[in-house]
């Protein structure tokens, strides 16, 4: 009963950090952005929350996130809640069956779901309607920092979730 | 790996991902309307992305106040807590200046157009990710807006409507290649048509492509909308910024910078119906 209530109090947790970093990374009036550099904090945040979950809670955390992030992406209906569902459970099982739950994995999981993320976003939304150069400027200048960008953000995350899991599941 | 994909988790996650995977590819097919489960959710964010904007939206106007107050903040340290107050009577009151003035333009045009069917709306969302600038605003097909509904400011034109829910939509820039329109030179009558790249979206603009070589169009003419396409004859665009050939030296392209700032933007008008809609709605616009 106890760990019942620990684990809707940690659920709650992670909500409302979603709740936050969703309005920063989407709010109409400041931006977090260096030059062409977005970090995708959600995305980040999910990856992390995913290593410490199983592939079910992964599954609905990412599909939540995901239709969430659809109400204001420009992205095809739908296209977030899929990619970030699919992105959580690869997180779960890669650090399930192959890599070690630690900080490296957590910052190349992050690392490797944001690349997948938003080369598949610029194949959806950008590639078809921009020349050869266009795109290779978009990808070397914006796709790659963002993706160094938004890894840089799952330490602390990591260190945080680690934390909170301690904190609930103790 | 092996016991994963046996297990009963595996099967309700491809079960849930099954049925999010057919539920939006009947909505992308029958029209770029929002999937039901991003309309509820949609529904249940906006309330909160509009406290969320309003307390953003406030605090970036009492720091804009605050800068070019500093020296006399600084001149008047005793007085600095009865100059915040003041501050922030100042915030409110130019806030409120700062809603007449809109309306009273909202006004303007509605009265120089009076076939024009309004719906004013405030930004609520802003995809960063975005390289075209679209976003989320606090209106939705309850207040009559439709797919493909023009989107302006007093400024001038902004972009469209390319999703719409309950409660919100989405709006695309005129930055986007995905629109296009057309468009004439208000001082030479040139007619061609605007239509956005990746490139010149980084800086801000956006290309009136397909001029004749024989047109006179010149840096500093101000750019209108023809009539042609989803946007109604005679609103401000931008203006001429730059002249040059195409690839194919077969015409001339000038590039445009819209008169609204689009990265400052916080209302906006919709335009739910005008004369001459009709004929859009006809070729399957609406």
């Amino acid at each position: 009963m106890k760990n019942r209530k620990n684990i809707l109090k940690l659920r709650l947790v992670n909500t409302l950090i979603f709740i936050a970093l969703l309005f920063i990374q989407y709010n109409g009036v400041f931006t977090i952005s260096i030059s062409r550099a977005s970090p995708m904090l959600p995305l980040a945040l999910l990856v992390t929350i995913c290593m410490f979950c199983s592939e079910l809670t992964a599954a609905i955390s990412g599909l939540i996130v995901g239709v969430f992030i659809d109400t204001v992406a420009s992205t095809p209906p739908g296209f977030n809640a899929i990619v970030f569902m699919v992105l959580g459970v690869c997180a779960s099982l890669v650090v399930k069956y192959l890599f070690n739950n630690n900080i490296f994995a957590s910052v190349a999981l992050c690392a490797l779901c944001t690349a997948f993320y938003l080369l598949l976003r610029w194949a959806f939304c950008i590639a078809f309607s921009a020349n050869f150069s266009e795109n290779l400027t978009y990808i070397m200048r914006t796709i790659f920092p963002s993706v160094l960008y938004t890894a840089m953000f799952s330490i602390p995350f990591y260190y945080l979730e680690r934390k909170l899991y301690g904190k609930f599941y103790k | 790996m092996r016991f994963f994909l046996r297990s009963r988790q595996f099967k309700i996650i491809l079960a849930v991902f099954c049925v999010v995977v057919l539920i939006t590819l009947s909505f992308v097919i029958v029209g770029k309307h929002m999937s039901p489960q991003t309309d509820i959710a949609s529904s249940i964010a906006t309330p909160i992305r509009n406290v969320f904007t309003s307390v953003s939206n406030a605090i970036d106007d009492f720091f804009n106040d605050y800068n070019s107050g500093s020296e006399l903040s600084l001149e008047n340290a005793e007085l600095k807590s009865e100059i915040n107050e003041l501050r922030q009577q100042i915030v409110d009151y130019e806030k409120i200046t700062q809603e007449n003035e809109f309306y009273k333009e909202f006004l303007a045009i509605k009265e120089n157009n009076p076939d024009f069917s309004f719906a004013d709306a405030t930004l609520i969302a802003r995809d960063s990710d975005d390289p075209y600038g679209s976003f989320t605003i606090n209106k939705g097909s309850t207040s009559d807006i439709a797919m493909y509904d023009p989107v302006i400011t007093k400024s001038g034109i902004v972009g469209y409507v390319t999703e719409v829910g309950l409660t919100s939509c989405k709006v695309t820039t005129i930055l986007s290649p995905d629109l296009t329109l057309g468009a004439l030179d208000n001082r030479t009558n040139d007619s061609g048509i605007i239509t956005g790249s990746l490139s010149l979206a980084e800086k801000g603009l956006c290309r009136f492509a397909n001029l004749s070589r024989s047109c006179t169009v010149a840096v500093g003419d101000y750019v209108i909308t023809s009539g042609e396409g989803i946007f109604p004859e005679g609103l401000l665009i931008g203006l001429v910024d730059n002249i040059g050939v195409d690839e194919n030296n077969n015409s001339i392209y000038a590039e445009i910078k819209p008169f609204t700032e689009l990265s400052e933007i916080r209302s906006v008008m919709v335009i739910t119906s005008f004369d001459g809609q009709g004929g859009i709605k006809a070729e399957g616009g609406k």
